[in-house]
């Protein structure tokens, strides 16, 4: 094949074989991971990467913090190994923040592909592990330090062998070493699966390398958000979003600068970085930015370096959009999860029927650990999410992860896990924003503990102050609300759970958009009937005057 | 009604296996006393399918000099549960589940299938919210009563359901997997008060762990029940005294009645009977390992049989919102057939994507007006068309020179649409087309057999329908198999699948509990008590006590996955001995399949299956109606057909399929011709004809 050039239809063949090369690594994760997050909840990413860290394509199912900050890693890692020093079998690993995708829960891999002794690609995977030890995941800390194990980047494995004194260290420093392991397992045979299929790829087709079909993509993806983008009218939009912050609010400020066919999203004036672990890396921002702005432009496209290309992300060094190490970054996603309604809300007076109002997001969970009578230890996160914001079509569902893309946690797994009783997880009637089209309900969780012994309790939580905003007429979504035996908490903390402890966890509601007064009769009328409405709700905003009456639930 | 189909009589008189499809019936008889079988083909009737399939019925019977009370069983495969879910035709269905939990069915997983699309569509659940009921009870993850139920509660809430209208009640508690006791009680409460009122029980339809697939496949087995038990007894009583029993999606067989209980089992009931006919003929070829692959108008269906048995899968998805898109459908968690469908088949419309890519499927011209070539009115560029251009199909061949097809309107449909926007040649574009199904298969095939760590190289590819010769050779190549398979006819009546099948049932106890800790009394005595009803169900059916097999499995993985292994584990009376060797079974097994095994980490048990079974049929079809084969020159002339590896046409011998004697190998590339499909096979390979004429072709 000539190297400048691949005809379209070999392309479009290549493309989805390469899609297809990571759906199976994909597979092969989910098959042998241990830990209930990437199992249950599917909080992992597989890329394929050129040998510059570049992406060229991803599995599907994946998620979109990991997406753009993998080939930063990618990246980063180059420098420190550099192509002429990785050899087959190779696996290199690393934790660190800085490097990726920003906090140390998550394990990134890094698996070189060769064919005739020649490096053709990378495979770039991170999972989130349940643990890695240090204090249980919170916004409380103050220095990385305390956030637990770090792993500069490190050859995992040279040429097929384990370093067992990496994984020695790893094992003794987090509270269940066996899953931590086993998923480092995971990343091992993923590697090695996508990087036998991609050579099988290339003896089909006779290349040398991915170079050809890699750079016809990034080309080609390239242009159609370029051409998206040009579409918009050229300007400097500008909005502001608050989060509550540990005591203090937190603000994200954003200016989203069109200019032809590029943009430049900018965080100047956002909040400086704060001494608590609310504060998101730089890469794990961009991630999320190029993220907001594909869903808007280039929804279609399978997602590679090309959406990259013309988008530029900055935030002044000293922000917590861009902290300084060792600033703590554990709760990172309690500030990141909100860049796409800052960037949704700066845009939606230039695309007002592409953007979504805010959902109730981030993703909220409880991380639970402590020993039972047996001396077992245990240690779980409960996954549970908030409602999406409305769009100019569409009714937010009722409580669906956005940006984020975790699944919930089965009730029935979480008690296995740990001894909490949960006893009710339930859609919050009449929660979600108001709007010609309504923003999704929250729900609500109320958890009782089942332990004689004390269970440590964290939090991942936002929007208890600031709610998710409605467009156009739209209302907002309700706060979120965590009260302990009735009395409202700081969710940032930690906290200790005694026996028959009650906890109650409302998680906030999605925006809605347009007037409500504009709200069809009939779906008010079903939200009536699946009871996510109230008939008061209905007449007071909607101006319902229909017959239905409520049944008894 | 009654079933007596006594011991003596089993697979002694004539049996009926009747399959009905989308378009088609397919019926088989066949005398198990002198192995005489006959097929028939006929139209299926819609609106009540059964209408049809018994007039089919009289009708092979008429031929056959035969009458009803000739028979002994009928077998029978439908798709009515799939559609009555499709089409919304279900019951008006309640719903029962644990106080705090009703919303469960409502939020799903709470997660996105496609992280991009900012508004992802979800089905509408199939229980709408009034329906939506609670009950103040609770059971611990350990099975243990933490709140009894109020028996007023119970009364009172499925009196309010039945009046808003229930016509079937799914009842859904939180850990009813580990102690149904609370289940039984509504079951016993609901059949006490309303007797017309059908009732599914999530520990007994799913009796496992994760609620919100528990609920999803409770719920539409209750949707469907209503009216599949009643399509099921009026069929019984059409076929008067003959017994009937059905297959189910895990490619066993249950009496009408059982199959009535949990109709959900028998949701792909038409592909596991393809499937075993798939499996039958194959093993009768010599080959244990295939993926049959087969390939029709609008989709393109594969299974993966390995050992002689197909795949099965422990969860489904049905009614997809966004067409082959895993994840916008409803989880199903019943074994079924591992299948593997995608958006691809001879009427799949190739089209340019925004950019500038060449894309086929899912959408479908199907029969009417089908590809352009048809010159039925469809201008769409079909997967049809493209190999009609690259001389695939023969064009005054096409189902043996029974339809006209027309080159031309193929040729321009692929030119104006394809090539000239693309700026490409004509040929490139018919070649990216047929290229692509191929690929798009390929990789749903490789993902199926790296699931389970599979080799390739060890599969043989069985292809029918219409297309699948067409694309075998390619597909079979892309994915490293080294035999094609072709049955004669394109295909083998799925019918005769049926007549393959033992008797088979099974159950399964979820517990999730570390294997350590496994009460070793009580679980002997529930493996018993199972046992013994499994046994009881055979012998109703009609299976001799001493030809009864029972398999004893686990599902076991290391202590903190979620997704177990099922292997099969010794019988009789469990000791703490036997940990050991249960240990060492499922590290080799996981082993096999991730390539390695982690030592220290202890193992839990996730459930226990028992599966029982009845003798294999001995089964020896006869055809005495298939046609004579003449000693003549196969070879009929030959064709100029397009090579990839020539990027151009290269001209090839064709070859009459009904001529080929068994055992002359021929080298490839050729065409193959029959009336029904035309086997395409490339270069550096031979096929020949095997005693059961099959085409065999070897890579």
């Amino acid at each position: 094949m000539a190297r400048k050039g691949i005809d379209s239809i070999t392309l479009e063949v290549l493309w989805n074989r390469f899609i297809a090369i990571a759906e199976e690594a994909a597979t092969e994760i989910v098959r042998t991971a241990f830990s209930t997050t990437i199992r249950e909840s599917r909080n992992f990413s597989v890329i394929i990467l050129n040998p510059n860290g570049q992406s060229i394509a991803q599995a599907r199912s994946t998620m979109p913090s990991f997406v753009g900050a993998l080939p930063i890693t990618a990246k980063k890692l180059l420098q420190i190994f550099p192509q002429d020093t990785l050899e087959p079998g190779d696996l290199i690993l690393t934790n660190d923040p800085w490097m990726g995708t920003g906090h140390l829960q998550d394990l990134t891999s890094l698996t070189p592909v060769f064919h005739k002794s020649k490096l053709v690609a990378l495979i770039g995977i991170t999972t989130q592990v349940t643990d890695m030890g240090g204090k249980l995941r919170s916004p409380e800390v103050r220095e990385i330090y305390e956030e637990g194990l770090q792993l500069p980047p490190s050859k995992y494995m040279s040429a097929g062998k384990i370093n067992e004194d990496i994984l020695r260290i790893i094992r003794k420093n987090v509270r269940v070493p066996n899953q931590v392991e086993g998923d480092m397992i995971s990343h091992m045979s993923a590697g090695r699966l996508a990087a036998r299929r991609i050579g099988e790829m290339l003896e089909e087709y006779k290349l040398a390398d991915l170079e050809a079909p890699a750079t016809t993509i990034f080309q080609r993806s390239e242009n159609a958000m370029r051409e998206a983008i040009k579409k918009v009218e050229d300007g400097e939009y500008r909005f502001q979003v608050s989060t509550d912050g540990y005591d203090e609010p937190l603000v994200i400020r954003v200016e989203v600068k069109v200019r032809g066919s590029s943009i430049l999203v900018d965080y100047t004036g956002s909040s400086p970085q704060v001494d608590r672990g609310l504060n998101a890396v730089l890469s794990y921002v961009y991630s999320y930015s190029a993220y907001s702005l594909k869903c808007l432009f280039c929804p279609q496209i399978p997602n590679n370096e090309g959406n990259f290309r013309p988008v530029t992300v900055s935030a002044p060094e000293g922000s917590i959009l861009n902290p300084r190490y060792p600033a703590p970054v554990n709760g990172r996603s309690m500030v990141g999860h909100f860049i796409p309604s800052a960037i949704f809300g700066a845009l939606c007076k230039a695309v007002p029927n592409l953007v979504q109002a805010a959902s109730g997001s981030p993703t909220w969970a409880i991380n639970a650990a402590g020993i039972t009578k047996e001396s077992r230890r245990f240690a779980g996160n409960f996954f549970l999410h908030g409602g999406q914001g409305a769009t100019d079509r569409h009714d937010g569902r009722v409580c669906l992860d956005f940006p984020s893309n975790t699944s919930n946690t089965p009730i029935e797994i979480l008690e296995h896990l740990v001894p909490l009783l949960v006893e009710r997880k339930a859609s919050i009637r009449d929660s979600g924003g108001s709007g010609k089209y309504a923003g999704g309900n929250g729900q609500q969780v109320i958890v009782k503990s089942l332990s004689d012994g004390p269970i440590l309790l964290t939090f991942m939580s936002e929007r208890t102050r600031h709610p998710a905003y409605g467009l156009f007429g739209g209302k907002n979504g309700r706060v979120g609300k965590v009260t302990l035996n009735g009395r409202p908490i700081n969710p940032k903390r930690q906290w200790v759970m005694n026996q028959s402890d009650r906890l109650v966890l409302e998680v906030p509601s999605g925006g809605g958009y347009g007037d409500p007064k504009d709200r069809s009769f009939y779906s008010i009328e079903r939200d009536l009937q699946e009871g996510l409405l109230s008939v008061q709700k209905a007449r007071a905003e909607y101006n319902y005057d229909g017959d239905f009456t409520a049944v008894d639930m | 009604m009654a079933k007596s189909a006594s011991s003596s009589t089993t697979r002694r008189r004539i049996v009926a296996a009747i399959d009905i499809g989308g378009t088609f019936t397919d019926i088989a008889i066949y005398n198990p006393s002198n192995g005489k079988t006959a097929v028939g083909k006929y139209l299926t009737t819609p609106n009540d399918p059964s209408i049809g399939a018994l007039a089919g019925l009289r009708t092979l019977l008429d031929e056959e000099s035969l009458r009803f009370r000739d028979l002994g069983q009928a077998i029978h495969a439908t798709t009515l549960a799939t559609n009555a879910i499709i089409e919304k035709k279900g019951a008006a269905t309640g719903l029962l589940a644990t106080k705090g939990f009703a919303d469960i069915l409502l939020m799903g997983r709470e997660s996105r299938y496609d992280i991009y699309d900012l508004v992802p569509e979800f089905p509408e659940p199939l229980v709408s919210g009034p329906f939506r009921r609670e009950l103040t009870e609770r059971i611990s993850a350990t099975g243990e009563i933490l709140q009894p139920l109020s028996t007023q509660e119970v009364k009172v809430t499925i009196q309010e359901l039945v009046e808003k209208g229930a016509k079937s009640i799914a009842v859904c508690l939180l850990h009813s997997y580990a102690n149904s006791a609370h289940e039984t009680e509504v079951g016993e409460a609901i059949a006490q008060s309303f007797p017309d009122v059908s009732f599914s029980l999530s520990s007994q339809v799913c009796p496992e762990i994760r609620e919100y697939e528990r609920t999803s496949t409770t719920v539409a087995n209750a949707y469907i029940q209503p009216i599949v038990s009643k399509y099921l007894e009026d069929l019984e009583v059409n076929l008067e005294n003959v017994s009937l029993y059905i297959m189910l999606s895990n490619g066993g067989i249950a009496t009408a009645q059982s199959a009535g209980r949990s109709p959900i089992r028998m949701f792909e009931s038409g592909p596991a009977a393809g499937a075993l006919s798939s499996a039958y003929f194959g093993k009768l070829g010599g080959f244990e390992n295939l993926i049959a692959f087969d390939m029709g108008g609008t989709t393109a269906k594969s299974c993966i049989i390995e050992d002689g048995e197909p795949h099965l899968s422990v969860q489904f998805e049905i009614a997809r919102v966004k067409r082959f898109t895993k994840g916008s459908g409803m989880p199903i968690q019943v074994p079924c057939i591992d299948l593997i469908e995608v958006g691809a088949g001879g009427g799949s419309i190739a089209r340019i994507d925004d950019l500038g890519l060449l894309k086929v499927g899912p959408e479908s011209q199907g029969a009417s007006p089908g590809p352009a070539c048809y010159g039925l009115g469809g201008e769409e560029p079909t997967v049809t068309d493209a190999n009609l251009l690259l001389g695939y199909i023969n064009p005054d061949y096409f189902l043996g020179g029974e339809m006209p097809v027309f080159p031309e309107a193929a040729s321009e449909a692929i030119r104006t649409k394809i090539a000239e926007p693309m700026k490409i040649e004509e040929i490139q574009a018919a070649w990216g087309i047929h290229e692509l199904v191929n690929e798009t298969m390929a990789a749903a095939a490789r993902i199926k057999l790296s699931e389970r760590g599979k080799d390739p190289r060890n599969f043989t590819l069985m292809a029918t329908g219409g297309a699948g010769p067409v694309h075998a050779f390619r597909l079979a190549r892309k994915v490293g198999l080294k035999r094609i398979v072709c049955p004669p006819g394109a295909g083998l009546a799925s019918s005769l699948g049926l007549h393959t099948v033992p008797f088979k049932v099974d159950t399964v106890d979820s517990q999730v509990i570390p294997l350590e800790d496994v009460n070793l009394t009580k679980l002997n005595d529930t493996f018993n008590r199972r046992e013994k009803r499994l046994r009881q169900v055979l012998t109703d059916a009609g299976v001799r006590e001493r030809e009864i097999r029972i398999q004893r499995m686990a599902d076991i993985s290391f202590e903190g996955q979620g997704f177990p292994l099922t292997i099969p584990i010794p019988s009789g009376k469990l000791t703490r001995n036997h940990f050991g060797e249960i240990s060492e079974t499922y590290r080799e097994h996981y082993a096999s399949a991730h390539g390695r095994a982690i030592d220290e980490v202890p193992l839990q048990v996730f459930g226990w299956r028992i599966f029982g079974m009845g003798p294999e049929p001995n089964v020896n079809f006869d055809f005495s109606n298939l046609p004579e084969t003449e000693v003549k020159n196969a070879l009929k002339g030959n064709r100029r057909i397009y090579m990839p590896e020539n990027k151009g046409f290269r001209k090839v011998n064709i070859f009459d399929r009904y001529l080929l004697k068994p055992g002359q190998k021929i080298k490839g590339p050729a065409l193959v011709e029959e009336k029904m499909t035309t086997t395409v096979i490339g270069p550096r390979s031979n096929f020949q004809v095997d005693k059961f004429q099959n085409l065999i072709i070897e890579l």
